[in-house]
């Protein structure tokens, strides 16, 4: 069967990552090489519906996607064809069910009068007895066309089909950072979080670590998806909500605000397991052996958020804390080479990760310097996708994702054959320094 | 009001001290539980099969029998496990439904004191009390 895919055009790096991550999830079959980032509507070809409603469960880069029935010449030809398939609609034709039209067109939008043309289609659609029902019909029918670009007169494809369903994009609206409850300064895009979620393969009844977690902004998708999710954070204020807000014209944290109180407005509770005052660097916090499926993280690069792991600075007099006094207090934090942050959480996802286990991580680049050689690497670990996000005009981040594929050998750690971040780089370069 | 902020026994199964000079297994933690809730949570027999080989057995039973005399967990893991729905049931409610809120961990080996506040176990320690050369 020949299915009709849709695809938002936001974010064109991330959707081949996307896509196969998700196909990855559900065993399901697929040539990339049927994917580009170019075009925007794609005919895959699936056995049957199965594959395309579980891809649509999950992708927030997929608009909709349908079965394919027609690719008329023109709008003309595509009545003449429904005509000639009369015997096809009269099952949808019904007093007891539902239709609507719906109709886009890619590449052009200027001129184009979309309510008019879903009138006519559904016009000519031949349907004695059905009724239109525009809020929830029992079955949608697309028209799509696809022009060169704005000027073209004639579009170049037209394709009619039967809606499947859509993509996952309202998740964007339901997990918005203005009505969430306690957001942090750095705290992802809810697009960009669930892409990653679906990039790093989370499936339900994972167990999920981020090591940076902060509010927990990149653990509420993984927790949507059904995974259970446990946050690691240094910044004993970050953890317990209290403190500046980040909020714009807010000044302090509130009562209300809590890492767990996100996942309860959001009726995540049973995924959220816990979050541990813990020191990103040090691995042996977590007993030896694989625990985790997934690890996704969002490491600090030292602009809107410090990075940080516990160590000395020059010490001063008045410093001295006496050796009773140990476990009340919260150690002092060195900076944190940026540089070393990636190669540790490779070297972490290395040795906590169950074989075929994911980390995915942002990783933050000088669009200058960048060559693959900047990229981190182990030996357990490889890098399945890399995709591409502007930031400014010199600095860019990536979303690096890798998959363990064996144990590591003792000796065995993380690098970055040629380290372009060190040295507060990434932070002059933002500034433009 | 405040959602708790707790720490279920799940999370102290996975923590260790090892990273401590002069801790050489750092596990498992001891747990002195002061301030213990109970939750209800919804039974998700994939997630706890995926966590019962992931999870060290011995210490989730000594350490749920420390906090509550009700645990009717087996000395082993029953070989039938994976079918054993009863005994799923009551893992599930050991490792999702206990839930602490109040209290402290012990490192079996240097006798070091993590507190646990508001459901957030604290393991920061001072650099001096790190090993120099952490385990990957």
């Amino acid at each position: 069967m020949k299915f009709l895919f849709v695809f938002n055009q936001t974010h064109p790096d991330f959707r081949i990552a996307e896509f196969l991550g998700i196909c990855r999830i559900f065993d399901i079959e697929f040539d990339p090489e049927q994917l580009n980032t170019k075009e925007h509507v794609f005919i895959f070809e699936f056995p049957d519906s199965s594959p395309v409603k579980k891809i649509l469960s999950r992708s927030v880069i997929v608009k909709f996607a349908c079965e394919l029935l027609f690719e008329p010449t023109s709008l003309d030809n595509l009545f003449q064809i429904f005509e000639e398939n009369v015997e096809y609609f009269r099952q949808f034709d019904s007093p007891d069910l539902s239709f609507k039209c719906k109709f886009l067109s890619v590449n052009r939008q200027h001129g184009i009068d979309y309510l008019n043309r879903e009138r006519i289609i559904a016009d000519k659609i031949p349907f004695d007895v059905c009724n239109v029902d525009l809020k929830t019909p029992d079955n949608t029918f697309c028209a799509i066309e696809v022009y060169k670009n704005n000027d073209s007169e004639v579009p170049e494809r037209i394709f009619f089909g039967k809606m499947i369903a859509e993509g996952q994009q309202k998740l964007k609206r339901i997990y918005n950072l203005k009505d969430r409850l306690y957001i942090g300064n750095t705290t992802m895009d809810p697009e960009l979080s669930f892409i990653q979620a679906n990039i790093a393969g989370i499936k339900a009844g994972d167990l999920v670590l981020d090591p940076f977690s902060g509010t927990g902004g990149l653990l509420i998708p993984a927790a949507h998806f059904g995974a259970y999710v446990v946050g690691a954070e240094i910044n004993y204020s970050i953890a317990k909500a209290i403190g500046k807000s980040s909020r714009h014209g807010v000044k302090y944290r509130n009562d209300e605000e809590s890492v767990e109180g996100n996942f309860e407005q959001y009726g995540l509770s049973d995924k959220y397991l816990s979050t541990i005052l813990a020191d990103a660097s040090i691995h042996g916090v977590y007993r030896s052996g694989p625990i985790f499926d997934r690890i996704v993280s969002d490491p600090p690069y030292g602009v809107r958020e410090k990075s940080s792991k516990c160590g000395r600075k020059e010490p001063k007099p008045d410093w001295i804390i006496k050796k009773d006094q140990y476990v009340q207090s919260y150690p002092e934090k060195t900076v944190y080479e940026l540089s070393n942050t990636f190669t540790d959480l490779l070297n972490l996802a290395a040795s906590k990760l169950v074989i075929g286990g994911c980390l995915s991580f942002w990783y933050p680049i000088v669009v200058q310097t960048y060559s693959e050689n900047s990229i981190p690497q182990h030996p357990a670990l490889k890098l399945i996708f890399n995709c591409f996000q502007p930031l400014t005009t010199k600095t860019a981040r990536r979303l690096l994702t890798y998959k363990k594929i064996q144990e590591p050998n003792s000796g065995e750690s993380g690098y970055i054959p040629e380290d372009m971040l060190s040295n507060g780089v990434f932070r002059q370069q933002t500034y433009g320094k | 009001m405040t959602p708790f902020q707790t720490m279920r026994l799940l999370t102290h199964n996975f923590l260790s001290s090892g990273f401590l000079k002069n801790a050489p297994t750092g596990y498992p933690l001891k747990l002195n539980a002061i301030k213990i809730e109970t939750k209800e949570a919804d039974f998700d027999e994939k997630f706890i099969k995926n966590m019962i080989p992931k999870i060290n057995y011995e210490c989730l039973k000594s350490t749920a029998l420390g906090i509550d005399s009700n645990v009717h967990l087996p000395d082993a893991l029953p070989e039938d496990w994976e079918s054993n729905e009863a005994f799923l049931k009551e893992v599930h409610r050991v490792l999702m439904c206990v839930e602490i809120v109040e209290g402290e961990l012990q490192c079996p080996d240097t006798g070091r004191i993590f507190p646990i506040r508001d459901g957030i176990p604290n393991m920061l320690v001072q650099e001096e009390e790190k090993m120099d050369e952490q385990p990957e």
